[in-house]
This record gives C-alpha cells, sequence and structure tokens, in this order.
C-alpha cells in the first residue's frame, strides 16, 4: 500500500510538471520562427565590414495571406553577419528549409573555401538546396518582386532546378553536389551563373572553379560543349544549319558520358564516348537535299560536327585555360592510384584526348520524308 | 455442523430452513400419498415453472399411485423411478447440494422416513430470448448472443459444438452470492498446465460478490497493473467455439451475457470474425488497415506536438506554411490545445455511450461538428489539430475489441506527456518502454506477443496477413508450451 | 517459467551486443587510413568475433554448458574465479557511459539540440535498469523483434545505389599498407562480444552453438562492410574522413515527403538499438556483483546506476576526462579480455585433454 502511495505521488508531480512549463527549455513555438529560405553572400571591398549575407525569409500575415522580405547584415565573417542582422529582426532564425544559396562573383573569385567549411561544419544546413553564382551583388536577388511565387527564393530555385531541360546542364545543381565535386579527387566545382536581365534572373553560363577559387566564367554555347562531356543523362538542343536559314536539322536528345583511360609512354589516353539519344523535330533540309532524309546520313552529319566542336572546345582548354574542367583525373585516378598527383593540370594539358561522338536518332516525327 | 438428511421429515425441514432464506415465495407444499405417507415439495416460487411442478410431480404424486408403498430409505428411489415423469431426477441426501438446487429454481421432494430426497430439475422463470448482440456487430457471421441464463447459453454452444471431449467444469463463487461459473475447455486441445493454473487461480478466488466475468478477469489476471488485457471478452458464441478449437478455455458465469476466454494475446485483439469469412485479398487488406490505425492513435499526437514545438526543421516548407497560417492567433500553446481537444473529444464519447440511443447518436454528431467548427472559427484551436486529432480518433475506431481500443486511446496520454517533456527523444524512448512492457507481460504462461517474440513462424499465417484458409485450418499449437524439441 | 533462451534469441542477442554506437562513424574512422579499401579493413577486423565467439562455444562444449561461475570455479579455481569477474565489471561499467555518451552528443547535435544532456542520461540509465531488471528470456524476445529494425538499416541504404559512383570505389586494393594500418580500428568496432560466456547455459538447443557463432560473425561482418561500402561509393573517401557522423549526414540528404529526411526515421530504428545494447551489456555486470558480493539479483541491478549515471555526466562535461581517462581504458581492458580468453581456451583444452586420459 505504502508502494502504490508512493508510485502515484511521483505520477501526479510528473503529470502536473508540463502545465507550468509552457514552451520548455527555451524553445519556441512554429509560428514564432522565422523560415529562411534564400541565403545569399556578398563581398564589398570598399566597405568597412567587407561580408554582408542577405537572407529571405517568410512573413505571414493573417488570413492566409504569405509576403516575404529580405533583410541584410555586414560583418567580418559569415556568421557574424548574424550581429547586425538580427538587431532588424523580430523573432528567431530557423535555418533547415532554405531552397537556394547565392554567392555573388566577386566573393566567388576571392574564394570561397570558408563557406565550403561551413556547409559541412554545420550540420543544420540543408543539402539539397541549389546554389548559384551571381553577376550582381545578391541583395538585388532578393529584394525584386517575384512574378510567379511568394518569394524570390523559390522562383530562383525553379529556375536552377529546370535549368537541367536544355543545354546539358547537370540534373542536380545542389550544395551535396558542389561538396562531391570540391572534395573528390580529380574533380573541380563548375556552377551555374545567373544574371539579372530586365529584372528578371536568368542563367547565362557556367562558373569554373580551381579549388574554392573561381577562375573563369564561360558563355553558354561553351558551358553547352563542356556539359556534353561532362555530364550524364542531361537534356539538350542541337542543329545542323545551312546558308538558307529555312533550311536546318533540329535535334532533342540526352547525353551518356564514358570515359576510358590508357597509358602510352607516361602520357594518359582519354577517350570519351558521348552517346546523344533522340527525336527530330525539324527537318526542313529533307525537302531540299534529299540524301538528309536518310537516318544515317542524318546521324553521321551530326556526329560529324559535334565531334569538330568539341575537339576545338577540348584543344583550347589545354592550350589556353591548362586546366581539367571535364573531371577526367577523376578517372585517371579510379584506375592508377590515388594520391599520387596523377589528376594534375599538367598531366592534362600533356595529355592525348579522343572524343568519339555517337548520335542515335530514335525516331523522325510524325511527317513522312519521301 | 449437520450435512447429511435424518430419517425424520421433521428434522430435514429444520435442516433445509436453516439454510435457506425464508422469505414468502420459498413454498412448502404438503401432500399425503397413499397410505398416508407425508411428503413435502420444497421450491421457490418464481424460479420454478409453475406449470411442469403441477402436471409433472403433483399430479402422478397425488392421483396416480395406485399401490401400496413401503416405506423405508428407498421409497424416493421407487418414485422417481415409476411416478415422477420428471426429465431429470437427482437423488441425494446432502443438504448443501439440496439447499444450491433450489437457489437454483429446482425443486426438492422429501418423503417421512426416509434420509434421501429427491431433487427435480424444474428451472422455468423467465430470461431475454435470443438476440442480436448490441455492442458486437458482424457483418457476416451469426446474428446469435448469449443471454443472462447459464444453461441457455451452454444450450447454444453445444448445439454448434458437437465435439466429443468437449468439458465442463463447475464452480460456485463468491461467498454472498454464490454464481454459478462454468469453464469450458476441450479436453486434448488444450495444454494440461494452462488448464491447471486457471483452475487454481479459480478456486482461490475469495470475493463477496461477482456480478459479471469482468470481476473475475481482475481477479485471476496475472498482470493487474498492466495497460492491455490478458482476457478476451465476447458475447458471440462462434469465436468461442473458434477459440476452443485451439486450446483456449472460456468462462462463463451466471446472470451475465459476457464471456471471458483465456489466454489471449496481443494480436487477437487485432482480428475481427468476418476476415475469416472474406475473400483472401481483402481479408488482408483491412488487417493491415487495422495495424495501421493503432499506429496513428498512438503515434499521431505526439508526432505533432514535436514537429510544432521542437523540431520543426523537419516539416517540409509547403506544410509549414499551411500550420503557420492555421496557427496565427491562437492564444494557447499547441500542448494544451491537443489536450483540450482530445480530453473535449472523450467527453463526447463517455457522454454519447449512456443516453439512450437517439439522443445519444444526435449529441455526438451534433457536438463534434458544431462545437469543432465553432471552436475553430471562434479561434480557440487551429483546425490541423482538429485534423489530427480527429484522425487519431476515427482511427481507434478501427480496434475490433472494446477493451484493447480502450487501452490503445489512453496509452496516448502518457504518450503526449512524454513528447512534451522530452521531445523527439521522448517519444522513442516511450514506444521502447512499451516494447519493453509488452514483451514482459503473459497471458496464463503465454508470452503476450505471441507469434512475434518467440518467434514461431507457422503462427505467422495469422499475424499481420492471412494465408488462404486451407493452409491454417490445420491446427496450430501455438497455445502450448514448447517442448524441448523445438527450434 | 524456465529461463530458456532459442537459438534465434541467442543469435539477437549478440548481435544487439555488437552493434552498437559504431556503425555511425565507422566509415570516417577508417577511410582515414585505408582510403578507399576501408570495407576491406572492415571485413578482415572480424577475426575478432569470430575468435570470442568460437571460443566461447568451445569452452561451453567442453565444460558442459553450466554457468558462468562454474566454468570460472572450474578453471581457476576458488580464488582467482573472484577476480576474474572484475575484469567484466570494469568493462561494462567502462564501456556502458561510452557508448551513452556518443548517443547524447548525436542526439543533441541532430534532433534533440535544446534538450538538456542531464535528462537524455537520466532517460537512458532509467530505460536501462528497468530493462536489466527483467529475465533474461525478456530481453532476448525484445531483441528478436528489435534485431529486425536494426537490420532494416540495409533495406534502407538501398537507396543510395543509384546516386552513387562506383569509380569512388576503384582502384580496389592499391596499398596493402593502408588496409593494415587500419585494421586495429576495425577490431575496436567489433567490441561487444564478451557477453556470450554468459549466456551459453541458457540456450535450449545447445548442438548449434558453433554454427550460431559462425552466422553471427557473417552477418556482423556483412553489415560493418556493407555500410562502409555505400558510405564511400556515394561520397568518396575524402568526404568521409571529414566528417564525424558519416551516416547520419548521408541519410540527411536524402528528402522524404512528410517528415523531410530519412535521419529522423533512422533514428527511430536505432534508438532501440542502443537500448538494447546497453542493456544485454549490464547483463555480465550485475551477474558479477550478485556472484562477487552474494546479493540478489534485483538489487544488484540498482547498485551500479549511480556509477553509470555521475561516469556518464561527468565524461559528457569534461571532454579531458573522455578522451584521456575513458577510452584508452577501454582498449586496455578489451585486450586484457582477449588475453584472458586466450589463456581460457589454452587451460580448458589442457584440463579436458588431461580428464580423458585418466
Amino acid at each position: 500500500m505504502h508502494k502504490t502511495k508512493l508510485i502515484f505521488k511521483s505520477l501526479i508531480i510528473i503529470i502536473l510538471t508540463p502545465f507550468f512549463l509552457c514552451g520548455c527549455y527555451d524553445a519556441v513555438p512554429i509560428e514564432e520562427l522565422s523560415l529562411i529560405v534564400g541565403i545569399g553572400d556578398d563581398l564589398d571591398t570598399e566597405c568597412d565590414y567587407p561580408y554582408s549575407a542577405t537572407l529571405e525569409t517568410l512573413i505571414f500575415k493573417g488570413n492566409n495571406k504569405v509576403s516575404h522580405t529580405a533583410l541584410t547584415g555586414k560583418g567580418y565573417t559569415l556568421y557574424t553577419t548574424q550581429n547586425d542582422r538580427q538587431t532588424k529582426n523580430s523573432k528567431e532564425w530557423l535555418l533547415a528549409d532554405e531552397v537556394v544559396y547565392l554567392i555573388s562573383e566577386s566573393r566567388a573569385r576571392s574564394g570561397i573555401k570558408d563557406f565550403m567549411d561551413a556547409i559541412l561544419r554545420d550540420s543544420n544546413r540543408n543539402e539539397n538546396a541549389y546554389i548559384a553564382i551571381s553577376k550582381q551583388s545578391t541583395k538585388k536577388f532578393f529584394t525584386n518582386e517575384p512574378l510567379y511565387s511568394t518569394t524570390n527564393s523559390e522562383e530562383i530555385a525553379s529556375l536552377l532546378e529546370f535549368s537541367k531541360e536544355a543545354n546539358f546542364f547537370y540534373t542536380k545543381p545542389t550544395l551535396m553536389n558542389m561538396l562531391l565535386s570540391y572534395n573528390q579527387e580529380g574533380r573541380k566545382m563548375t556552377l551555374l551563373y545567373i544574371d539579372l536581365k530586365e529584372g528578371r534572373p536568368q542563367v547565362t553560363g557556367l562558373a569554373l572553379f580551381k579549388g574554392a577559387t573561381m577562375i573563369e566564367k564561360v558563355s553558354l554555347s561553351e558551358a553547352r560543349l563542356i556539359n556534353l562531356l561532362r555530364n550524364n543523362n542531361s537534356t539538350g538542343y542541337i542543329s545542323i544549319n545551312t546558308s538558307n536559314k529555312e533550311n536546318y536539322t533540329d535535334f532533342t536528345g540526352k547525353n551518356r558520358v564514358k570515359v576510358k583511360v590508357s597509358k602510352q609512354n607516361n602520357i594518359f589516353v582519354y577517350d570519351i564516348y558521348v552517346t546523344l539519344k533522340g527525336v527530330l523535330t525539324v527537318n526542313s533540309i529533307c525537302e531540299e537535299d534529299n540524301s538528309f532524309c536518310n537516318k544515317e546520313k542524318i546521324q553521321s552529319a551530326f556526329e560529324e560536327k559535334l565531334e569538330k566542336e568539341l575537339y576545338k572546345e577540348i584543344q583550347k582548354m589545354q592550350q589556353v585555360y591548362k586546366t581539367d574542367w571535364l573531371d577526367l583525373g577523376y578517372y585517371a585516378v579510379a584506375k592508377y592510384g590515388r594520391e599520387k598527383n596523377i589528376d594534375s593540370d599538367n598531366n592534362f594539358c600533356k595529355s592525348k584526348i579522343n572524343v568519339h561522338v555517337n548520335v542515335k536518332v530514335t525516331s523522325l516525327g510524325r511527317k513522312l520524308d519521301k | 455442523m449437520v450435512t447429511t438428511l435424518d430419517n425424520s421429515i421433521e428434522k430435514n425441514l429444520n435442516l433445509i430452513y436453516s439454510n435457506m432464506p425464508l422469505n414468502d415465495n420459498f413454498i412448502t407444499r404438503n401432500i399425503k400419498l397413499k397410505g398416508n405417507i407425508s411428503c413435502y415439495i420444497l421450491y421457490i416460487n418464481g424460479l420454478v415453472n409453475q406449470q411442469y411442478i403441477e402436471n409433472s410431480i403433483l399430479y402422478p404424486l397425488l392421483f396416480k399411485i395406485d399401490e401400496e408403498l413401503y416405506v423405508d430409505n428407498t421409497l424416493p428411489k421407487y418414485l422417481a423411478e415409476k411416478y415422477i415423469p420428471s426429465y431429470n431426477i437427482k437423488i441425494t441426501n446432502d443438504v448443501i447440494s439440496i439447499t444450491n438446487s433450489l437457489k437454483r429454481g429446482k425443486c426438492v421432494i422429501l418423503v417421512d422416513n426416509s434420509d434421501n430426497c429427491l431433487i427435480c430439475n424444474t428451472t422455468g422463470g423467465t430470461h431475454r430470448a435470443v438476440t442480436e448482440s448490441n455492442i458486437e456487430r458482424h457483418v457476416r457471421g451469426d446474428k446469435e448472443s448469449f443471454v443472462e441464463n447459464l444453461e441457455m447459453n451452454i444450450s447454444i454452444i453445444q448445439q454448434k459444438l458437437r465435439n466429443s471431449h468437449f468439458k465442463m467444469e463447475e464452480f460456485i463463487l463468491g461467498k454472498e452470492s454464490e454464481n454459478d461459473v462454468v469453464l469450458m475447455y476441450i479436453d486434448n486441445l488444450i495444454d494440461t498446465k494452462i488448464l491447471n493454473n486457471i483452475r487454481n487461480k479459480l478456486n482461490s478466488i475469495n470475493a463477496k460478490y461477482l456480478p459479471d466475468t469482468g470481476y473475475i478477469a481482475q481477479y485471476i489476471e496475472g498482470h493487474k497493473f498492466s495497460f492491455f488485457p490478458q482476457t478476451k471478452t465476447t458475447e458471440k458464441p462462434d469465436k468461442v467455439i473458434s477459440d476452443m478449437l485451439q486450446g483456449k478455455a472460456v468462462i462463463m458465469i451466471n446472470g451475465s451475457p459476457q464471456v471471458i476466454i483465456l489466454p489471449a494475446v496481443f494480436i487477437e485483439f487485432f482480428q475481427a470474425f468476418e476476415d475469416y469469412s472474406n475473400r483472401f485479398f481483402i481479408g488482408n487488406i483491412i488487417r493491415i488497415l487495422r495495424v495501421i490505425s493503432s499506429f496513428i492513435v498512438i503515434f499521431l499526437g505526439p508526432m505533432y506536438l514535436v514537429l510544432l514545438e521542437y523540431n520543426a526543421e523537419l516539416i517540409p516548407i509547403s506544410l509549414i506554411k499551411i500550420i503557420i497560417n492555421s496557427r496565427l492567433g491562437i492564444p494557447l500553446n499547441p500542448f494544451l490545445e491537443l489536450l483540450f481537444m482530445e480530453f473535449f473529444i472523450e467527453l463526447l464519447r463517455e457522454g454519447g455511450l449512456r443516453l439512450p440511443t437517439p439522443i445519444g447518436q444526435t449529441l455526438s454528431i451534433i457536438g463534434g461538428i458544431i462545437l469543432g467548427d465553432a471552436a475553430t472559427k471562434s479561434g480557440i484551436v487551429s483546425p490541423t489539430t482538429l485534423v489530427v486529432v480527429a484522425l487519431s480518433v476515427i482511427a481507434s475506431f478501427l480496434i475490433p475489441n472494446y477493451e484493447m481500443s480502450l487501452s490503445i486511446r489512453f496509452l496516448r496520454f502518457p504518450m503526449l506527456l512524454l513528447s512534451k517533456l522530452f521531445g523527439f527523444f521522448g517519444i522513442i524512448t516511450g514506444a521502447y518502454l512499451l516494447l519493453l512492457h509488452l514483451t514482459s507481460i503473459d497471458s496464463f504462461g503465454i508470452p503476450y506477443l505471441t507469434p512475434l517474440a518467440p518467434l514461431k513462424t507457422s503462427g505467422f499465417k495469422d499475424l499481420f496477413i492471412k494465408m488462404p484458409i486451407n493452409s491454417f485450418n490445420k491446427m496450430t499449437n501455438l497455445f502450448k508450451f514448447p517442448n524441448n524439441k523445438e527450434h | 517459467m524456465d529461463n530458456k533462451l532459442t537459438n534465434r534469441q541467442y543469435i539477437a542477442l549478440i548481435l544487439n551486443s555488437f552493434i552498437g554506437v559504431g556503425i555511425i562513424t565507422l566509415a570516417s574512422d577508417l577511410c582515414k587510413y585505408a582510403k578507399q579499401s576501408a570495407w576491406i579493413s572492415a571485413i578482415i577486423g572480424g577475426i575478432l568475433p569470430l575468435f570470442v565467439l568460437l571460443s566461447s562455444a568451445y569452452i561451453s562444449k567442453k565444460l558442459d554448458y553450466c554457468e558462468f561461475k562454474y566454468i570460472a570455479e572450474r578453471v581457476y579455481g576458488k580464488y582467482l574465479s573472484k577476480i576474474i569477474p572484475f575484469i567484466f565489471i570494469i568493462d561494462s561499467m567502462i564501456y556502458i557511459p561510452i557508448i551513452l555518451v556518443y548517443y547524447t552528443q548525436i542526439l543533441k547535435n541532430s534532433i534533440s539540440q535544446f534538450l538538456p544532456e542531464l535528462l537524455i542520461i537520466l532517460l537512458l540509465v532509467f530505460s536501462i535498469t528497468c530493462t536489466s531488471l527483467k529475465n533474461i528470456k525478456i530481453i532476448g524476445r525484445l531483441s528478436e523483434i528489435s534485431i529486425y529494425l536494426t537490420l532494416s538499416v540495409i533495406i534502407i541504404l538501398l537507396f543510395f545505389t543509384t546516386k552513387g559512383n562506383i569509380k569512388n570505389l576503384h582502384p580496389f586494393i592499391s596499398s596493402y599498407k593502408d588496409i593494415i594500418k587500419a585494421i586495429p580500428k576495425s577490431i575496436l568496432a567489433y567490441q561487444g562480444g564478451e557477453v556470450c560466456f554468459f549466456l551459453s547455459n541458457y540456450i535450449s538447443n545447445k548442438k548449434n552453438l558453433k554454427k550460431d557463432a559462425l552466422i553471427i560473425t557473417f552477418t556482423v561482418i556483412f553489415f560493418y562492410a556493407y555500410i562502409v561500402f555505400i558510405v564511400i561509393y556515394f561520397l568518396g573517401w575524402e568526404l568521409t574522413s571529414k566528417t564525424n557522423s558519416v551516416l547520419l549526414f548521408i541519410f540527411e540528404t536524402q528528402r522524404l515527403h512528410i517528415i523531410s529526411d530519412l535521419k529522423a526515421i533512422f533514428l527511430i530504428f536505432w534508438s532501440n538499438a542502443i537500448f538494447l545494447t546497453t542493456s544485454i551489456f549490464s547483463y555480465p555486470m550485475v551477474y558479477s556483483l550478485s556472484y562477487i558480493f552474494k546479493l540478489d539479483y534485483k538489487k544488484a541491478c540498482l547498485l551500479p546506476v549511480p556509477i553509470l549515471f555521475l561516469l556518464s555526466y561527468i565524461s559528457l562535461k569534461n571532454d579531458n576526462f573522455f578522451k584521456k581517462v575513458m577510452e584508452p581504458t577501454s582498449k586496455i581492458i578489451s585486450f586484457i579480455l582477449i588475453i584472458w580468453i586466450a589463456i581460457t581456451v589454452i587451460i580448458v583444452f589442457f584440463k579436458t585433454r588431461g580428464e580423458k586420459n585418466a
């Protein structure tokens, strides 16, 4: 009897405790949290505080109205910008659901090693957020007025997410991909590059990194060729033009890449096999030049054209840029051993690269050619 | 104390009177047989079938005796063999069985100068007819259910079960109320250790009044302070028979239509009878739905609380927008809000249980809809909380057995408490302690989570999904203690 | 009721005592030395459980499957047999707080960031005490159920088969020295098999102990090697060696629809395993305490509770104490245990050979 009395008394104390501890442990209920949806990093060398970071958050006004706002803070380092930013904020931050990260070009060119360290070290960050390099300062992107979503970040994130539908861009330009390409031996980071054109964000090329510093920015046409050699299972549109503006052939397809490495007298020989599979959407050359109605002729025409362009690009990379942005070192290291400096840019410049393009047209479309 | 009859009829009458309540309806009818032999017929009016006593006992004794009777100890036997057309006659001289039979509606015939008497079965009295049960409804299966009279219940079972090893043992329990209790089982299917265990426990019940089998269950259960029932209560004879054929025992009491089946393990409370008559896929889908719904009942509310208060980073952003929109302006914090809603729904449920049927249904429906709507519109509770609580309430309706659904409903509250105090870790600890409790209790010797823990794959044919009917119609030996030869 | 374990329960118990906090950090520890061939070191480290379990099967068979105290008495005589259980007591008393500390740190960094450590340790010690108060048969039933939950991690990891690149693992064997350098770390991850000495007399079917030992060893080796393999397949060895709780990291990257990532689901399944590991580990400690000090079993369960609590709390607050006192002590004690097992096997071999001849 005594034992049951003791149990009951302790049970009553335990049960009554939560009523007196509303919101215990300083945990704030969800409606008093400020949800971060986008983060931007800037560098301003003229200012006292060089680093500045902009956060875009959601605002709930009641009656199902949701809007957005962007707050900026300046500081000496990545996280001390929060000292400045919190003075303008009325709630507690929640950093787990952000959808987009933007880094301005000036910041990227001066090195983002601290940013890479932050992604790995802070476990709250969302590794599935999209990331891009922006030409102007990120504050401009986040203080824009979004057209069709509630926040700018969601718009930019959708822009980056569906960039893979053309130009053979990589299917998931996320933080995770950035981490993997930064750390794995033989690979280099390549990020999307966006620009504000007529007040709306637009993808204008590829930003190429060496280590954690941005070195080059390439235009969309060059980016297309680099992507064709790097990425697997990405979609793009290519064409064969003639002197007549109306006569051309359009091809939509997905690519597959396979790389084989071999060695010849201490020089690496890379064989890149690119396979493009897709459909023809326009073939007006066929009406003038009957030989172009033949599938094999079309395929070989595309292969010739692509190989020429790809060889030109590879030559430029080996002689002008002198850096391996095709991730070929990754394959060499996998075959010949790690941590032996096989993937150095020196080796890349000396190596021999062969490109074999194979175009497969699966269907000529609905129209019947003679 | 004298417990046997004597030769003198006066002394016998006094013996019997001293053990019986001497009310007005305890009738002593004095007749004289041929040869002026005095004979007394005792019965309690109201418990006996009046027509029967007049036609089958009084009439032949008064009018049909033609010969001279020898007055000695064998007279009652002679009368029973020649003159009394009653279908069930017992000859005894034990006072205790005489008084017990009188209380159960039998009539006693005492003859002068003999020390034994006749007990004739003249049970009458009125009782409820066999109708469909109100609380256990089946879509398919028979619609009979037990009544309060013990003999009728036994006859219902024996009409369906014609096994030659069917055994019944009778007990009289309850010091003041003297209820008849019957223990039924099939002799060659039940494990003898379990049977002896049950028998010992029944014999050691020391209670004053046992109106219902629920009282017996509380006395003989091994783990009284557990949340979970270890015996199954039912009103339907087909459940009783199918369980007896699996090797279980059934206890019935006079005066209550509910019988208890023991031993009962956890998974049985989730199996409904019509699963077995339904087709293969349909029965399985419904069974899986039941298992999912019990998880929903226990874990949905606490998970919602944890996600709102402590771990908002685990919710995807589109859902967060909806939740925050619905929670703007709510004065209570999430824990009190959830508690308030759950308390309110439990009030509605218990209230609707006792009111007469038309009012009860109206109250539940109107109360639920109007008050829920009004509470949301006034801003005291948020719509998402209402959805969560309503979902868990509806999920609790799927559990077929009433006691198990009560246990699972009330398990929510400690879980809610743990999640408020400790967050996600509290739910993990709560689930672990629940699992520990379930594996450590046993129902009369059989572990409660058979066939999951001691893994017996032959029992898996009926666990979450049920195999086609021929593969488990061979009798499973789940409810026997394992021999050393197994595994 | 009789206190017997079936074979499946025995296998599940020992498997549960192996799989602890180690799997979260195993890949990163091994990749530091063995780079992309870390999974091979994980396989080679499986020699330890093979040795421990087979020796236990051998000793039990030769000494007729008696209880642990009789094994100690018959092999070492009356006086030494009072000292031997001390090794087990100290082993459990150091190893359980280590597991609790790692688990608390993982919880605090991922899901319960606001909860004070004191409460986590309090709840953990409470659950362990509740479990250890029950019979070994009930712990056996519990581990039978929860081993399926833990091993379902294998199925969750199948998510990643389409997301990685096999080139991360090439070349498979680049340098033998690296693999050998990682072996001591991998052997440390296989700690925990000592419980089998205390359990061998509870099994109902004694003929299959050797087969059970092999099943357990191969399951554990497959489990650990599979995890390391998939982690390197997905991340590559460089990133693996830089993160300290690698398994949680890769689960964080996969998003589901309602609970936003796999981490929460994984923590629910795996916390069960942690609860059980610590409870199974406390069994040798309680048994030895009740044997040496002649206490009732239930009272001996309550005795080490304050010590465990204090050790865990101090290790959490004081990192120096943890790294400089607790971890080296645990390594030394495991080493002593291995030597003890070897000595016992040799003594039993000679004793029973002598008995057979005589």
